[in-house]
C-alpha cells in the first residue's frame, strides 16, 4: 500500500525525499546515511518522491495509504 | 527532561501557508515593505492543494465581455456569490496571467504558439487556461525566493496571537504561534500583520491529506467570522476501483468523459441536460450518490473514447494522474468511480472578508482556501479558486503590508504565549491516549455517512452528536513524537471545521449546491440568499448570525425569486 521502502542499495543519502515530502514521511538513518518510511501511513500517493529521487530508489504502489469510507454501496 | 527551544521572529507581515495564495501574499506584500516572512508545515512547491490542482485556471482575456463571464459565474455558484470580488478577479487576473508567464510557468499553448484556452467543469462562456502541474509551484517557490522574502518550513503555525491576549479576542492580530515539526522547537511570531493562507479542508482526499482547515480553525478560535460552511462539499476524494485516490476530474470533464450507471446509462443527462457530465461539483457529488442509493450503482468513469493527443495533453498537465493512468490504463477499460467522504473540500467556506481581504480582526487577512473564495458562491466554475488564489493572494498581502505601516509594534502577551505553548504540547505528555491515526478514522466513521450528503435535521444532529463524542476524546489524543504532534494538531483543526460545517447546515432550511437538504427538498431564493456567519463565543459555543447578500445591486440574479426545485433532487429510497 502507497509508500513501501526505500531500497537500501540505490539509496545515496541524498535527502532530496526527506526534504519534499509534503506529508513528512522519509526520516534519514543518520549512521547509515540512507533515508528510510518512518510514517508510512501518512503517505499521499503524490509521486513526487519517485519522481525526484535520483537513484530510482523509492518502492510505492498507487493504492491509498489509509481505510477508506464510502457512504454508500 | 530538557527546557524547551524556543525561536522568536518579528516582521511585519507573517504570511502562514506556502501554496499559491500564501506565495502571491507574501509577493504581493513584498512590494510596499521590506520585513516579509513566509512560513508552512511542509515544504513551498511540495505542498498545499494548487500543488496538485488539476491544471486548469479560470483566465479572462482582453476582449472577453466580462459582463457575461460575471452573469456566468453568479449562476454556476447559485447567487450567493460576491460579484465585487467576481469583478476584481476578472479584472486583475490577465495582468497576473502576463505576470506568470514572465516568470516561467508553462501553459498549454495552441497551433500558433498563443495560450490555449478551453472549457472544463461548468464553463459555458468563461474559458480556462492549462497549466503543467506541479512546475507551476516551482515557479512561484522560485518568483518567492527572488524576492528575498525569508521561508521557514516544516513548522506547523497552530495558533494566532491578539493584541489582548484573549481567544476570541476582542483586539487585533498580532502575531502566530506553533512548532517545528521536526526539532519541536516552539516557534513565536511577532507580526504587525499576518495573512492566513492555509486553509483547505481536505480531510484525506487526493495527494493533499495535509489541508485540516488549519486556518480556518485558528481564525475562528481567535474570533474571526467564518462563512459559508454549509456549501463545503462533503466528499472530495475521487476514488477509481474503490482504492486509487486521483485527481484531474476538471480536464476529464472538459475532454468528454461519460459518466455511466450499472445499466449503462449516462445518468448525467437527466440532471444536467446542457452540460452534462460538464456540469458543476456539486451536481456530480450529488447525482453519483443519488445512483447509488437509488440502487443503480456502482457508477463508472468510461474516457476511452479520448483521442491520443488528449492523452498526451494530460501527460504535460496531469503527471500525477498519468502515473497511475498508465497502470490502470483507461484507454482500455471503464473504471469504477468513487468518492470517499469524511474529505472535504470547502472551497466556498472560510474566514469572511471584504475586497480588501479585510476579517472582521483587524490584523487579519485571509487568502486562497482560508478567504472561502467569496466569489464562488456554491463552487461556480472550474478553475476559478486558482485564479481567485493569484488575485486575492496578492491583495491580501497588499493590503496586510498597508496595514502594517500604520502599526508602530506587535505587543504580545506573555500568558497568552504560556498558555498556548501548553496546549500545543499536550499530547506529547500522554502516554496511553488514542493515536491521531485511530481518532482519524473515528472522524470518519461520524462524518463519512450517506447523511453528510443527504441532510436532514435528524441525520446532521446525528453527525453532531457523534463529533461531539469525539470532542469529548480530544483531551486524550496522544503523540509519540513532533510528527504525530503535527497529526494531533491537525485533527484538533480537522474536527472543529466539520463542528462549523454540520452547525451551519442545521441553519441553512433549504437546498443549494452541495447542501442537499431533504426535508427542504428546494433552492429558496424567497429567504434565503443570505450568509450563515459562525463566531466563536468562547467556552466551546458558537455564535450564529445571518447576513443578506445584496443581489439587488447584482448585474446577475435569479430570474425569479421563488422555490425552484435543484437540478439534483434528494434521492427516492425504497
Amino acid at each position: 500500500m502507497a509508500i513501501q521502502s526505500v531500497n537500501e542499495e540505490l539509496c545515496s543519502g541524498c535527502g532530496t525525499c526527506v526534504d519534499n515530502c509534503p506529508m513528512d514521511v522519509f526520516r534519514m538513518d543518520e549512521k547509515a546515511n540512507k533515508a528510510f518510511v518512518a510514517y508510512p501511513e501518512d503517505c499521499a500517493v503524490c509521486y513526487m518522491c519517485e519522481k525526484d529521487c535520483p537513484e530510482g530508489a523509492i518502492i510505492l504502489t498507487p493504492d491509498a495509504a489509509e481505510k477508506m469510507v464510502f457512504p454508500f454501496g | 527532561m530538557a527546557a524547551r527551544e524556543t525561536e522568536t521572529y518579528d516582521c511585519d507581515v507573517l504570511v502562514i501557508g506556502g501554496g499559491l495564495a500564501g506565495t502571491w501574499a507574501a509577493i504581493g506584500a513584498k512590494d510596499y515593505v521590506d520585513d516579509v516572512m513566509l512560513v508552512d508545515k511542509a515544504k513551498v512547491s511540495k505542498t498545499g492543494a494548487s500543488t496538485f490542482a488539476a491544471g486548469a485556471m479560470l483566465a479572462p482575456q482582453v476582449g472577453d465581455d466580462l459582463d457575461v463571464w460575471t452573469k456566468e459565474i453568479l449562476d454556476r455558484g447559485n447567487y450567493v456569490g460576491d460579484q465585487d470580488w467576481i469583478e476584481v478577479i476578472l479584472h486583475q487576473q490577465p495582468k497576473i496571467i502576463d505576470e506568470l508567464e514572465t516568470w516561467g510557468v508553462e501553459f498549454e499553448r495552441d497551433k500558433q504558439g498563443k495560450l490555449a484556452r478551453t472549457v472544463g467543469r461548468a464553463h459555458t462562456s468563461t474559458q480556462i487556461l492549462m497549466f503543467h502541474g506541479p512546475q507551476f509551484m516551482h515557479v512561484m517557490r522560485k518568483q518567492v525566493a527572488t524576492s528575498g522574502i525569508p521561508l521557514v518550513e516544516r513548522v506547523m503555525i497552530t495558533d494566532l496571537l491578539t493584541s489582548d491576549g484573549q481567544c476570541p479576542s476582542k483586539g487585533c492580530i498580532v502575531g502566530a504561534v506553533g512548532f517545528d515539526v521536526r526539532s519541536g522547537a516552539f516557534q513565536v511570531f511577532r507580526a504587525k500583520s499576518v495573512v492566513l493562507a492555509a486553509g483547505g479542508v481536505w480531510g484525506d482526499s487526493q495527494c493533499a491529506r495535509n489541508l485540516t482547515g488549519d486556518g480556518i480553525a485558528m481564525g475562528y478560535r481567535s474570533g474571526a467570522e467564518i462563512c459559508g460552511m454549509e456549501f463545503a462539499h462533503p466528499s472530495e476524494g475521487w476514488v477509481f476501483d474503490r482504492k486509487y485516490k486521483v485527481q484531474g476530474m476538471n480536464l476529464w470533464q472538459g475532454a468528454g468523459m461519460y459518466l455511466v450507471n450499472a445499466q449503462g446509462e449516462r445518468f448525467m443527462e437527466k440532471y444536467s441536460p446542457v452540460l452534462k457530465e460538464r456540469a458543476q461539483k456539486a451536481e456530480l457529488h450529488l447525482a453519483v450518490a443519488k445512483e447509488c442509493v437509488e440502487g443503480r450503482g456502482p457508477v463508472y468513469i468510461d474516457m476511452r473514447h479520448f483521442k491520443p493527443e488528449v492523452w498526451d495533453r494530460f501527460r504535460r498537465v496531469l503527471p500525477n494522474f498519468m502515473r497511475l493512468a498508465e497502470v490502470l490504463e483507461p484507454w482500455k477499460r471503464r473504471i469504477q468511480f468513487d468518492f470517499g467522504t469524511g474529505a472535504i473540500n470547502a472551497a466556498p467556506a472560510g474566514i469572511k472578508n471584504n475586497i480588501f481581504s479585510e476579517t472582521n480582526l483587524p490584523g487579519l487577512y485571509v487568502a486562497g482556501q482560508v478567504s472561502g473564495f467569496p466569489g464562488h458562491g456554491t463552487y461556480s466554475v472550474g478553475g476559478f479558486n486558482l485564479a481567485a488564489c493569484c488575485v486575492g493572494g496578492r491583495r491580501a498581502g497588499a493590503h496586510a503590508a498597508q496595514y502594517s505601516k500604520t502599526r508602530a509594534s506587535a505587543e504580545i502577551t506573555t500568558d497568552q504565549l504560556e498558555r498556548l505553548e501548553e496546549s500545543v504540547y499536550k499530547p506529547l505528555s500522554l502516554k496511553n491516549g488514542i493515536t491521531p491515526a485511530a481518532l482519524n478514522i473515528k472522524i470518519k466513521e461520524v462524518a463519512g455517512i450517506a447523511e453528510s450528503l443527504f441532510r436532514s435535521e435528524k441525520g446532521i444532529n446525528t453527525i453532531l452528536n457523534g463529533l461531539a463524542r469525539i470532542k469529548a476524546v480530544l483531551p486524550t489524543l496522544a503523540a509519540r513524537d513532533y510528527h504525530e504532534l503535527m497529526r494531533a494538531n491537525e485533527l484538533k483543526n480537522y474536527l472543529a471545521c466539520l463542528e462549523l460545517i454540520y452547525r451551519a447546515a442545521l441553519e441553512r432550511t433549504e437546498s443549494r449546491g452541495p447542501h442537499c437538504r431533504v426535508d427542504h427538498p428546494y433552492r429558496d431564493d424567497i429567504d434565503w440568499l443570505k450568509r450563515v456567519i459562525l463566531r466563536s463565543a468562547g467556552d466551546g459555543n458558537v455564535a450564529m448570525r445571518l447576513e443578506p447578500i445584496p443581489v439587488y445591486r447584482y448585474s446577475g440574479k435569479p430570474e425569479k425569486f421563488e422555490r425552484v426545485s435543484p437540478a439534483v433532487p434528494p434521492p427516492e429510497v425504497k
